[in-house]
């Protein structure tokens, strides 16, 4: 059920990623990806910051693509530009499963808010956390 | 970004239309005329290209409609027949590579920042290069079949004059073979437009022969198609380059001056008219005319409704015979191919109505045909028709789209026309500002075209998006990146990197690190093909700390790296180097001026707290003093360089740094080094000079290669240490640095340098901030140095009268200043223990060590923590441990001693140890110093040592200095392990048969170190009173929450038990899970007879693991004392000492009890002493002891008590409780004193209070001499805190013994004090009731008289009057055990009854209600008043009515002071009155047999 590719990135103001993870189930190559991964997901971020302004919703269904690749994000905590601590919860997937997706997205957002929350976490710091990561590993094979 | 409309005909699409769909001429020449041109360097089509385009032609046009309009600009192509076909994809790939490597792709210069960009205009940055190419593209696509524009309107026939029968010519020229396909296949109308052009070299014949001729053709072809042109009727003609029309029109790369050299102006001019006429008279007409008779023919065939109708029926029926792939072959003649030709003749006369109208017929045509080739071609026009009359925009595009899409779709053979549609349809909307649409166009161009086309195509993408509004910068260098790749697939490695570079303006400093590592390694690879090296490195370097990245990845990094350093060919210097990381923050230097360490943990510790250690030991002149430099005459120069520390030659600097590998692959790190820079300090002066001067050296040299500064390393004024290692992945090393300077001087040390796999030695500068410290330095310079200058470098340095002994961080290197060399002393304490217990008492030798030349004296020693760590006298040096503890025979030299002892205890109050004025430490000499460690409890202690020492010869610029020693005690959290230790201790304690009662107590350890009590209720008759004084901390050790709670306790209480052994159970709850374990333990007899308890254990320990390497004090023996006044007789008192055996895995060997300060006798009990066997108490037992102590006999003062040796076994976790006697009086303290002289005097003879000194070959413990003493003494002080205020108390010395394994060691004493120990009774009145404890009475006769007496001791200073009121009937049941809790109170009245039953007497039990079994007799009260220290006895009567057991408790004290003196009450914190229940007293009575 798992998807071949995903990345997940979640992003901070500045276009800082705090998370990123390969979420895909293709072994083959997993490195080599990572760099073209990130460069899709960054410059994914053009088109969201052009969406994000005339939408008010949070799920962002497929918002740019690189050949089969497709970028999906969810906007959170009012908009990209507006919000001191607002942040965009990336995935490049291959997958259609939009339900799923979405799932990923919402159980994600709960996971970094609980993050958030956590006194000793500075907001737009990288996310260390192993807890965090292996939750996030785990949601993804349920959803993706 | 909203420009300005403008005109689609100028728009750049617009421009591109105009000069690239024009008719095309074909060109026919013969091998003369070419050769006739060739000499000007240019081939015919060349000769005449500048003058294809006409500027201001004004030619009337008159198409469809008869409403005429004028064309004020035209061009025409010219192009050879032999040119008129499409290019085969080799040729056209040629063609454009070679447009793409012409333009210049300089790498470093002008490389649009993407600022830069959003705000200039698109135009402007766009290179100019990327038109050309994409007109090259355009070019490679044309004379297509499906299109007509590129279909040649006339033809050119060119013959020279000096040919042979030049009429002929022409008619052979177009005859021969090399017509173009398009002609010969039918594609067009082979019935061309002829032109036929006389060439005549006027170097070559006459103008005659050409006149000739030309008449000639006249007559033959037409007065108006025959021409004469007249070329070459110059000689060396030079052209200025601004008007020689070639040069101007870029025709290639024909650039030579040769150009055009012997053409006239007249040529020139003769050409140009020829081109006109040949258009305005020829071809356009020409077009004209066969648009006007095309329109008629598609008019009547195409147009009109019944056409239309017709049309659709009869496209029907074709349907079925379009098999080829691209649809159905349409001939010249046919209707769809006029319909084209038509509208591309309109189109390219600009009469775009008549072209789209006609588009549009023919793309439903094509539509119905599915011929898809040409429908898409008929949509494209159709858009681009749209376009250039600026009508719908979305129509347009839409036209565009779709062509495009079809084109697609159709297949490979015509992806081609896709990218050319697409390429307008991206020109269409840049024109329209919808630059990210654009972008997007040609990213999907890119995708059916070979590599280079792509990165050409991708790279204009990523314009658009950097001209977009917003500016999508993201986008733009992600398709930067994606065209560089390209690039560099297709060999273009110098476009591959300008466009990584500007991608690399978008990418820098964000922190998507994969994105980061991809450009600067791609970057860094491409630069080295091109053997660019300082550009590859520094973009290498970038990518070397690539933490994230796989294991692989790493490898190829570095080694890709290593490669191209390896090319470089010689040793690169690298400032920032990356690999290993250094970690500032962790930059530690450590140096010694007057203040030396014996270890780096000496360091550790803070200088204030040496500073509050020293403060009374070191000289006050110095600390007084902000640098050692103002007192020192000589370097009075030097003083502006306070800010700087002072070192020592020949004592190297430590610099500590951490290294850290960030890659999973280990690293070879060689000749790691300081980098210093050492100025001699000849003269103040020029000090300060050369100090600037190597600062700004300094700076200039970390920039660029450093041989300078290597030599500066070699030049002997110091020696550095140099250290090679290997580091793993990601390690971390902590490395020590060394450097030891060898002349005065000042010394700077700029930074670390180290060599990286054998080939790259980095630098790093410890000043992070080289630009500003360069520019003040500068300033300085300028004001002609000062001071100022140190600040510069060290500029947090604070004026305390000590510096900071390291600085932290990137504070600049340190500037120092040398003095000569100094004696240094070296120091040591040797065997101190790794582990100890507490108490753990220890002989330990100190060893200092000299190794210069000079000797020092005056040595004197501080010590942090006195408790710990005494110094000893010289005399411990020759003695053997523990033999010079114990108590010597010879009185004399006791004395002796006893007199140093007293004036060394008193100085160590002051904390402050001087050796022995003769003491002198000479060069290269060692010196002993006995010192006593006394690990007094178990805890975390940073023992710190302080030793001062004067030089010799004061001479010296130093006078003293001193070595500080620093080691560390530490416990383990052994508090955590003892909660964990579920052990649960039952204390079971028999009395005697004839009793035959039995007590069961509960006791478990608590977490509590040392003052828990047992909870153990005592037998009766022994100790009556103990139970009315609960010890302090029993009830809140038992509720101590993680302890198992008990429950349920039961025991037999079958009087057989007594034979068989007692079984106890009960059940354990574990207070954290909940869950219980009953557990069951027997008592055998004997432990019952030897009146012990029994301790068991039902947990366990986890010891912590041993790691590291501190020293560690672990607790050994936990000891309580609890005083409680003796029920027998006044004025002494009963001591219960508790000894707990924390440890894990050690037994001791209890040794001896003490008092100290004399005020006291102790002694063991009578009854304990005979029952004492040499037990082994195994896990879980406990023993009772009985101690009492008397009042001191003056003469007798110093009482030791000798515990028989008995072992606390192994793993033993249980109490031992002793019980003692103490003997209480209050001493005045005055006496206290005097009593410390007669110890000495009789304390030979303190050995008679000894118990059992036969059974034992151990001397006894003396401790009232050093070091015993002083730990004493400041044990006492330490445990004051807890008892303030008390009077009257007592200390108590345990010595105990370890028992080792191997007897052959010598023994290991230990001693735990207890200090402040005092009398647990709160009441200043005293009573005893005494008696007979056992009646024979036989109460069948009568009942029973017993006569007791009560002693009633006013202790008080004030007189007191007490009231004794006696109640009858039984003390209730239960309070006792109310009071201690845990105990399982047995009611003596049923203990009667069992008793009484063994016995076979049946009796009846009295119940609680009736009568009470014993009344008291006389009045039921008694008042006696009593003096200050007095003692009363008043007798007391009791009746018995029949036989048991009962206690005579029920009666009250009622005791007030009488507060007659004001300050009493003041000093005497205890109430002045008081109610007191009666002490238990259990009197026995039996019925006599008879």
């Amino acid at each position: 059920m798992t998807s071949a590719t995903a990345c997940f990135v979640i992003v901070s103001r500045n276009d800082i990623p705090i998370y990123d993870a390969e979420l895909g189930s293709s072994t083959v190559r997993k490195e080599d990806a990572a760099h073209q991964h990130q460069f899709i997901l960054h410059a994914a971020l053009d088109v969201v910051q052009d969406v994000a302004w005339t939408t008010s919703a949070m799920f962002l269904k497929s918002v740019d693509r690189f050949n089969d690749l497709v970028v999906s994000v969810y906007v959170t905590a009012g908009h990209i530009l507006l919000n001191p601590i607002c942040y965009l919860l990336m995935l490049l997937h291959d997958s259609r499963n939009e339900d799923g997706m979405k799932s990923f997205f919402q159980e994600v957002h709960e996971l970094y808010i609980k993050i958030l929350l956590n006194p000793l976490y500075l907001p737009g710091s990288r996310i260390t956390s192993s807890h965090f990561d292996t939750k996030v590993r785990a949601l993804a094979r349920k959803y993706l | 970004m909203d420009r300005p409309a403008t005109a689609p005909a100028d728009s750049p699409l617009g421009r591109l239309l105009l000069e690239e769909i024009t008719p095309v001429v074909m060109v026919l020449s013969t091998p003369l005329a070419e050769e006739a041109c060739r000499k000007n360097g240019l081939d015919l089509v060349q000769m005449l290209r500048p003058f294809c385009s006409f500027q201001n032609i004004d030619v009337p046009v008159r198409t469809a409609s008869e409403q005429p309009y004028r064309l004020q600009e035209f061009r025409l192509r010219m192009v050879y027949a032999s040119k008129v076909r499409q290019m085969s994809p080799q040729v056209a790939e040629g063609l454009l590579r070679q447009v793409v490597s012409d333009a210049n792709a300089d790498l470093q210069p002008s490389v649009p920042q993407h600022e830069a960009l959003v705000t200039a205009h698109d135009t402007e940055c766009l290179p100019s290069w990327l038109q050309t190419f994409n007109r090259e593209l355009l070019h490679t696509l044309s004379f297509s079949g499906h299109e007509a524009f590129d279909h040649p309107v006339a033809c050119l026939l060119v013959v020279s004059t000096n040919d042979d029968k030049p009429i002929n010519r022409f008619v052979d020229l177009f005859n021969t073979e090399q017509l173009p396909s398009l002609l010969n296949e039918g594609t067009m109308d082979p019935k061309i437009l002829k032109r036929y052009l006389l060439l005549h070299d006027n170097q070559n014949g006459s103008q005659e022969k050409a006149g000739h001729i030309l008449a000639e053709m006249r007559s033959t072809y037409g007065v108006h198609d025959s021409r004469l042109l007249c070329i070459n009727s110059a000689q060396d003609m030079v052209w200025d380059e601004a008007n020689n029309p070639w040069l101007n029109n870029k025709i290639g790369e024909l650039t030579s001056r040769d150009v055009a050299c012997f053409l006239s102006s007249d040529d020139l001019n003769e050409i140009r008219d020829f081109m006109q006429d040949l258009c305005s008279k020829c071809i356009i007409p020409h077009m004209e005319q066969k648009i006007r008779a095309l329109n008629q023919q598609v008019s009547a065939i195409r147009k009109g409704f019944r056409n239309q109708i017709r049309n659709l029926w009869w496209r029907k029926g074709k349907e079925d015979t379009s098999d080829t792939p691209n649809g159905p072959m349409y001939t010249f003649s046919s209707i769809e191919s006029q319909m084209r030709v038509l509208g591309d003749y309109a189109f390219m006369l600009r009469d775009y109505e008549l072209a789209l109208s006609n588009y549009r017929l023919l793309s439903t045509d094509y539509k119905l045909d599915k011929s898809w080739k040409h429908y898409a071609g008929a949509q494209e026009m159709v858009g681009l028709c749209l376009f250039m009359l600026d009508q719908s925009r979305k129509d347009s595009e839409y036209c565009m789209e779709n062509a495009f899409h079809t084109y697609e779709r159709t297949g490979s053979s015509v992806s081609r026309y896709a990218t050319r549609c697409g390429i307008w349809w991206a020109e269409m909307l840049k024109i329209r500002s919808q630059h990210k649409e654009a972008a997007s166009v040609y990213v999907r161009i890119t995708d059916g075209e070979p590599s280079l086309h792509a990165a050409v195509i991708l790279e204009q993408a990523s314009y658009c998006y950097s001209f977009s509004n917003p500016p999508m910068l993201r986008k733009y260098g992600f398709h930067l990146v994606l065209a560089g790749n390209r690039y560099y697939i297709s060999e273009e490695k110098k476009h591959a990197i300008r466009t990584y570079q500007s991608a690399l303006s978008v990418y820098k400093g964000n922190s998507w690190s994969y994105i980061n590592d991809h450009v600067h390694f791609n970057m860094g690879r491409w630069y080295a093909f091109l053997d660019m090296f300082d550009a590859a490195i520094e973009h290498m370097l970038e990518v070397l700390a690539c933490s994230h990245q796989s294991m692989a990845t790493q490898e190829l990094f570095l080694g890709d790296f290593l490669r191209i350093v390896k090319s470089v060919g010689k040793k690169l210097e690298v400032p920032k180097l990356q690999l290993p990381h250094i970690d500032m923050s962790s930059l530690k230097i450590i140096f010694e001026d007057h203040r030396t360490y014996a270890s780096s943990s000496a360091v550790d510790v803070g200088e204030s707290l040496w500073q509050t250690l020293e403060e009374d030991m070191v000289p006050t002149t110095f600390t007084i003093k902000s640098n050692w430099l103002e007192s020192s005459r000589k370097l009075r120069p030097l003083k502006k360089y306070n800010d700087a520390s002072i070192c020592v030659i020949g004592e190297p600097i430590k610099v500590y740094l951490e290294f850290t590998n960030p890659l999973k692959i280990s690293l070879s790190v060689s000749d790691v080094s300081l980098i210093c820079e050492l100025s001699t300090s000849s003269a103040g002066s020029e000090v300060d000079e050369n100090a600037s001067a190597t600062g700004a050296q300094g700076n200039v040299l970390l920039s660029g290669p450093s041989d300078n500064r290597e030599l500066k390393s070699d030049d002997s004024s110091f020696d550095l240490s140099k250290i090679n290692f290997v580091l793993g992945s990601a390690e971390t090393r902590r490395v020590e640095l060394d450097v030891t300077p060898k002349i005065q001087g000042f010394l700077k040390i700029v930074g670390v340098r180290w060599m990286f796999a054998d080939s790259v030695v980095g630098y790093c500068n410890f000043n992070t901030d080289i630009k500003r410290k360069h520019g003040k330095a500068r300033v300085i310079e300028d004001s002609s140095g000062s001071s100022l200058c140190f600040i510069v470098v060290k500029v947090h340095v604070s004026f305390i009268p000590f510096l900071p002994l390291y600085f932290v961080g990137d504070h600049g290197p340190t500037l120092r200043v040398y003095v000569q060399g100094l004696p240094k002393l070296e120091g040591y304490i040797h065997d101190l223990p790794k582990k100890t217990y507490a108490g753990d008492l220890r002989l330990l030798m100190l060893e200092l060590q000299n190794q210069s030349e000079y000797s020092v004296k005056n040595l004197k020693m501080k010590i942090s923590h006195p408790r710990f760590l005494t110094p000893g006298s010289s005399d411990n040096m020759n003695l053997k441990y523990p033999g010079c503890l114990e108590k010597q025979i010879d009185s004399k030299r006791m004395d002796v001693k006893e007199s140093k002892v007293g004036k060394s205890s008193e100085k160590s109050r002051g904390l402050l140890f001087s050796f022995p004025n003769d003491i002198k430490i000479q060069g290269g000499n060692t010196f002993q110093w006995p010192l006593w460690l006394h690990s007094g409890i178990a805890g975390n202690v940073s023992l710190c040592i302080s030793i001062y020492y004067e030089m010799e010869n004061f001479s010296s610029d130093m006078s003293y200095r001193t070595l500080r020693m620093n080691y560390k005690l530490e416990v383990t959290e052994c508090s955590s392990n003892f909660v964990l230790f579920m052990s649960v201790i039952i204390l079971v304690t028999v009395m005697g048969i004839k009793s035959l009662s039995s007590y069961v107590g509960i006791r478990t350890p608590t977490a509590a170190a040392g003052r828990a009590s047992p909870a153990v209720r005592p037998p009766p008759p022994l100790l009556p009173c103990l139970s009315s004084h609960p010890p302090p901390c029993g009830p809140a050790a038992l509720s101590t929450p993680l302890l198992p709670q008990i429950s349920d306790l039961r025991g037999s209480r079958d009087a057989n038990s007594l034979f068989r052994g007692v079984r106890i159970g009960f059940r354990l709850v574990s207070p954290v899970s909940g869950r219980h374990r009953v557990v069951s333990v027997s008592v055998s007899p004997e432990t019952i007879k030897s009146r012990t308890g029994i301790v068991f254990r039902s947990g366990f320990v986890s010891p912590k693991a041993e790691t590291d390497t501190f020293r560690r004090v672990l607790p050994s023996l936990d000891i309580s004392i609890s005083i409680t006044p003796y029920p027998s007789k006044l004025q002494e008192f009963l001591v219960r000492m508790d000894v707990v055996n924390k440890t894990n895995a050690e037994s001791f060997l209890l040794r001896q009890l003490s008092t100290v300060a004399g005020e006291w006798d102790i002694s063991t009990l009578p009854s304990h002493a005979s029952n004492r066997p040499s037990q082994l108490l195994l896990a879980g037992q406990a023993l009772l002891c009985f101690f009492k102590l008397k009042v001191a006999d003056l003469f007798k003062k110093k009482i030791y008590v000798r515990i028989n040796p008995f072992l606390i076994a192994e793993g033993f976790a249980g109490t031992v409780i002793f019980w003692l006697h103490l003997t209480a009086c209050c001493v005045p303290p005055q006496i206290l004193m005097c009593g410390v002289k007669s110890i000495d005097m009789h304390s030979s003879k303190g050995s008679d209070a000894i118990l059992d000194s036969a059974d034992s070959s151990e001397a006894l413990i003396d401790n009232s001499r050093s070091p015993l003493a002083d730990f004493h003494h400041h044990e006492r002080l330490h445990q004051e805190n807890f008892h303030q205020g008390r009077s009257s108390t007592v200390d108590l010395v345990l010595i105990s013994q370890l028992v080792r394994s191997d007897p052959g060691e010598p023994p290991q004493l230990f001693s735990h004090h207890s200090c402040h120990c005092r009398v647990a009774s709160k009441s200043p009145v005293w009573w005893l009731l005494d008696g007979p404890h056992t009646i024979h009475h036989d109460f069948a006769s009568s009942f029973c008289e017993a006569s007791l007496v009560m002693r009633i001791r006013n202790c008080a200073e004030t007189a007191a009057s007490v009231k004794i009121v006696t109640f009858d009937g039984p003390p209730l049941p239960g309070e006792f055990s109310d009071r201690q809790t845990g105990w399982h109170d047995v009611p003596l009245a049923n203990d009667m009854k069992v008793g009484s039953e063994a016995q076979g007497t049946h009796l009846k039990k009295p119940s609680s209600g009736a009568t009470p079994p014993f009344i008291w007799s006389g009045a039921s009260s008694t008042r006696v008043s009593l003096e200050p220290d007095s003692t009363v006895e008043i007798p007391m009567h009791v009746c018995i009515f029949s036989a048991g057991i009962y206690d005579l408790s029920n009666y009250e004290v009622h005791w007030s002071l009488e507060s007659s003196e004001s300050d009493s009450s003041a000093r005497d914190l205890r109430s002045s009155s008081g109610t007191s229940r009666g002490h238990p007293f259990y009197l026995t009575t039996l019925q006599t047999t008879r």
